[in-house]
C-alpha cells in the first residue's frame, strides 16, 4: 500500500508525538541532565520534523495545482488470487507459532508446507514430496548436526 | 606478525573450514543468481547455522556467501536483464545488450574475472586499511565513538540516494527499534509493551530475516509468481577471462580501490559502489559512445568495484564495530557471539582470528573462479526453478532461522512484524539500509553519549574538547548542514535555470 506524502507525513508526525509522550513518562535520573527519555525524545522530534516536511511538500504541490492522491492501491489488491496467496503466507507464519508446541515440529511443518505449496499452486506431487521429506531433513540438521532443540510432538515421540 | 599469519594459515587450512567455504560458495552462487534473493538475505538465513560453528568457519561462511552472491547477481542480469542482487543493477543493461548480440560469454567472462580480482584486491586493501586505521583509532574514546556513530548515520542518509526525508525516516525507524528494551543507565524498560522478551531489545537476526527474506516473499507472492524462463545456451567463456584482464587491468585496479573505499563508508555497499564505478568509467572512458550498447568496459569497472566493496565494508566493522553495509551489520553480531569484539585493538587481541578471516576471504574469492564457471553453465537450470516452490522454502527457512537463534517463538513474531514493516517501507519508497544502520548504531551512539556526559558532568562542549573528536564532530555537523541545504540549493539553481531558459 503506497501512501501519498500527506498521509505519510501525518502518520510520521503522530508516531513522533506518541514517542515523545511515552518518553516523558520515563523516570528521571537523579543528578543527570540526560536520562532514558533523552534519545527517544530526539527520535520523536525527528519523526515530527520529517512528517512536517512531507506535509508541507504535499500541500505546496496541491497549491500549485498538482493532483496528489491520498493513497495509491497497488494493482494486486484487486486480484483475489494475490490476496489469497498473501493470506496463505501470513497464515503459515502465525499458524506455525500457534501449532508448533502442541503438534511438534515435524507434523506442523509438514502440514503447513503442504498447505503453502498448494496455495501457491505448486504441483501435487512436488508439494507432497517436499512436505514429506523436508521436515525430516531439517529436523535431522537442526537437532542432530546443530544441536538446536526443536519442539517435540507426536511424530518425534513415535520415531525418535 | 609472521607468527600470527602462520597460526592463521593453519586454522584456515583445515578440512572443516575448506568444506564450509566450498558449501557457502555454492549457496552464495545459487542465492545470488536467483532474482529477488539478495546477498543480505542469504547471510541472514545463514546466521542461525553459523551459531553452531567455530569462529573461523562461521565468519568464513558469511564472507564467502556475500562475495559469491554479489558476483552471481550478474548471471540473471546478463541472461534475463533482471539483476540477481541490487549490486548488479548498475550494468544489467550493458550485460544484456551483449547477450542480445549473442555474446553473453563476453559479458559473463568479464563479470567473473573482475569479481575474482576485485575481491582479492579488496581483501588486501582491507588488511592494509584496517591495520592503518586501527593504529590511529587506539586513542579513540567515547567522544570519538559518539561522532563516528553520528557520521555513520549521516553518511547512510547522504548516500542512500533519492529523497533525504525518506532516508531520514528510515534511519529514525531503525533508531526507534534500537531504543526498545532496558535503558542502559537506569534499567527502565522502554517501549517493551510489557513483553519480557523485549527487555533485551529487538532480537537482531530475526529482525534482519524479516526485513530481507519475509518482505521479499510477501512482495513475490503479491506481484505474481510467473517468471520468464527462456535462457539461451551459453558457450565456453574461459578465453574471455584472460583477454579481459589484459585489456582492462588499469580499470580493474582503479575500480577495486574506489569500490573498497566506498564500501567502507557506512550505508554505501556494493550496489552504490557499482553505480558510482559505472558512471565514472563512462566519464573517463576513451569510447563513452559504446556504453549501453553492449561494451565490457563498464561491466569491468562496476564488477570489480562491487566485489571489492564487499571487503571494504569490513574495515569499519572490524576496527570500530560500525558496519559498512547491511551484511557486515549481521557480521558484527556473529563476531561478538564468537567472542571477537571489534575494536582498534582487534589485531592484537584476536590477530590470529582476524588474519584467518582475511585468508578465508581470499580463498573464497579464488574458488569463485572455477565454481562460478560451473554455475554459469548450470544457470539455465537454476533460473528455471519456479518461484511457487522457492518461496515456500524460503519462508520455512526464515521461520526456522528466526526460531533457532533464540529458541523462542517470540522471535517469529519479531520476524513477522519487521517483515511487514519493511514491506510497507519499500512500497512507500523508504529505503531499508539506513534503518539497519540505525538499529546497530543507535545503541553505540546512546551509550557513548551517556558515558561522555558522565565524564564531562553534563557539559556538551566536551564533545569538541579532544582534537580528533572535534575534527569528526566538525565533519558531521558540516554534513548535516549540507544535507539540510541541498534541497534548497537545488530549488535555487532550478529556478535560475528556468529564468535563463525564458531569456
Amino acid at each position: 500500500m503506497k501512501l501519498g506524502d500527506l498521509p505519510l507525513g501525518v502518520l510520521a508526525g503522530l508516531f513522533g508525538l506518541i514517542v515523545i509522550l511515552e518518553a516523558a513518562s520515563f523516570p528521571e535520573m537523579a543528578g543527570m541532565a540526560y536520562g532514558p527519555e533523552f534519545f527517544p525524545t530526539i527520535i520523536g522530534v525527528g519523526f515530527c520534523l520529517c512528517g512536517l516536511v512531507l506535509i508541507a511538500g504535499d500541500l505546496r504541490a496541491r497549491l500549485s495545482g498538482a493532483v496528489q492522491p491520498l493513497f495509491m492501491p497497488e494493482a494486486w489488491l484487486g486480484s483475489r488470487k494475490a490476496l489469497l496467496r498473501l493470506a496463505a503466507v501470513l497464515g503459515t507464519v502465525i499458524a506455525f507459532v500457534l501449532l508448533v508446541k502442541p503438534l511438534g515440529f515435524i507434523l506442523t511443518l509438514a502440514l503447513l508446507l503442504f498447505f503453502l505449496l498448494r496455495s501457491l499452486a505448486a504441483g501435487w506431487l512436488i508439494s507432497f514430496a517436499l512436505a514429506l521429506g523436508l521436515p525430516f531433513l531439517l529436523h535431522f540438521c537442526f537437532t542432530g548436526l546443530l544441536r538446536v532443540p526443536l519442539p517435540r510432538g507426536l511424530v518425534e515421540t513415535l520415531l525418535f | 606478525m609472521p607468527e600470527t599469519l602462520a597460526v592463521a594459515l593453519t586454522s584456515v587450512l583445515t578440512a572443516e573450514v575448506m568444506l564450509t567455504i566450498f558449501l557457502a560458495a555454492l549457496y552464495g552462487l545459487f542465492v545470488g543468481s536467483v532474482p529477488g534473493l539478495t546477498a543480505t538475505m542469504s547471510v541472514a538465513l545463514l546466521v542461525p547455522i553459523t551459531f553452531f560453528l567455530d569462529p573461523v568457519p562461521a565468519v568464513a561462511a558469511i564472507v564467502t556467501t556475500t562475495a559469491t552472491a554479489i558476483f552471481a547477481g550478474d548471471i540473471p542480469g546478463a541472461l534475463l536483464r533482471i539483476p540477481g542482487t541490487p549490486a548488479s543493477a548498475a550494468y544489467v543493461d550493458e550485460a544484456f545488450a551483449l547477450t542480445q548480440k549473442g555474446e553473453s560469454e563476453k559479458g559473463l567472462g568479464a563479470s567473473l574475472v573482475t569479481a575474482v580480482i576485485g575481491g582479492v584486491i579488496g581483501v588486501l586493501l582491507l588488511t592494509l586499511f584496517a591495520n592503518q586505521l586501527a593504529s590511529v583509532a587506539v586513542r579513540f574514546s567515547s567522544m570519538e565513538y559518539f561522532w563516528l556513530g553520528c557520521l555513520g548515520l549521516t553518511s547512510a542518509v547522504a548516500v542512500a540516494g533519492g529523497s533525504v526525508v525518506r532516508s531520514a525516516l528510515s534511519l529514525l525507524i531503525g533508531l526507534m527499534i534500537s531504543t526498545v528494551g532496558i535503558d542502559i543507565a537506569t534499567g527502565h524498560p522502554r517501549f517493551t509493551f510489557g513483553a519480557i522478551d523485549l527487555l533485551d531489545g529487538v532480537s537482531f537476526i530475526p529482525a534482519m530475516i524479516g526485513m530481507f527474506a519475509l518482505s521479499q516473499v510477501l512482495r513475490t507472492v503479491t506481484q505474481g509468481l510467473q517468471s520468464e524462463t527462456t535462457v539461451s545456451k551459453i558457450g565456453s567463456l574461459t578465453r574471455y577471462l584472460w583477454t579481459t584482464v589484459r585489456r582492462f587491468w588499469v580499470n580493474i585496479l582503479r575500480s577495486s580501490l574506489l569500490g573498497n573505499v566506498l564500501g567502507a563508508l557506512p550505508g554505501a555497499g556494493a550496489d552504490i559502489a557499482a553505480w558510482i564505478a559505472y558512471s565514472l568509467s563512462k566519464r573517463f572512458s576513451k569510447t563513452p559512445q559504446k556504453y549501453g550498447k553492449g561494451y565490457e568496459e563498464g561491466i569491468v569497472d562496476a564488477g570489480s568495484a562491487n566485489n571489492s566493496a564487499v571487503a571494504g565494508a569490513w574495515i569499519p566493522a572490524l576496527v570500530f564495530g560500525i558496519p559498512g553495509d547491511s551484511v557486515t551489520a549481521i557480521g558484527i553480531g556473529v563476531l561478538m557471539l564468537k567472542g571477537i569484539t571489534p575494536s582498534p585493538r582487534v589485531f592484537q587481541t584476536d590477530g590470529d582470528l582476524v588474519y584467518a578471516i582475511f585468508i578465508a576471504f581470499i580463498i573464497a574469492n579464488i574458488v569463485m573462479l572455477p565454481l562460478g564457471l560451473m554455475v554459469i553453465r548450470l544457470a539455465r537450470h537454476v533460473l528455471t526453478i519456479p518461484r511457487r516452490i522457492l518461496m515456500p522454502l524460503i519462508l520455512v527457512f526464515s521461520i526456522l532461522g528466526a526460531y533457532a537463534v533464540d529458541n523462542t517463538t517470540f522471535s517469529i513474531w519479531v520476524m513477522l512484524v519487521l517483515g511487514l514493516l519493511a514491506y510497507f517501507m519499500e512500497s512507500n519508497g523508504i529505503p531499508i539500509a539506513p534503518a539497519i544502520l540505525g538499529i546497530v548504531l543507535g545503541k553505540v551512539i546512546e551509550k557513548n553519549f551517556l558515558i561522555t556526559m558522565i565524564k564531562t558532568q553534563g557539559d556538551l562542549l566536551g564533545f569538541f574538547e579532544r582534537p580528533i573528536a572535534a575534527g569528526l564532530g566538525a565533519v558531521t555537523v558540516a554534513l548535516w548542514i549540507y544535507l539540510l541545504l541541498k534541497p534548497l540549493l537545488k530549488r535555487q539553481t532550478s529556478k535560475e535555470d528556468a529564468k535563463t531558459m525564458h531569456k
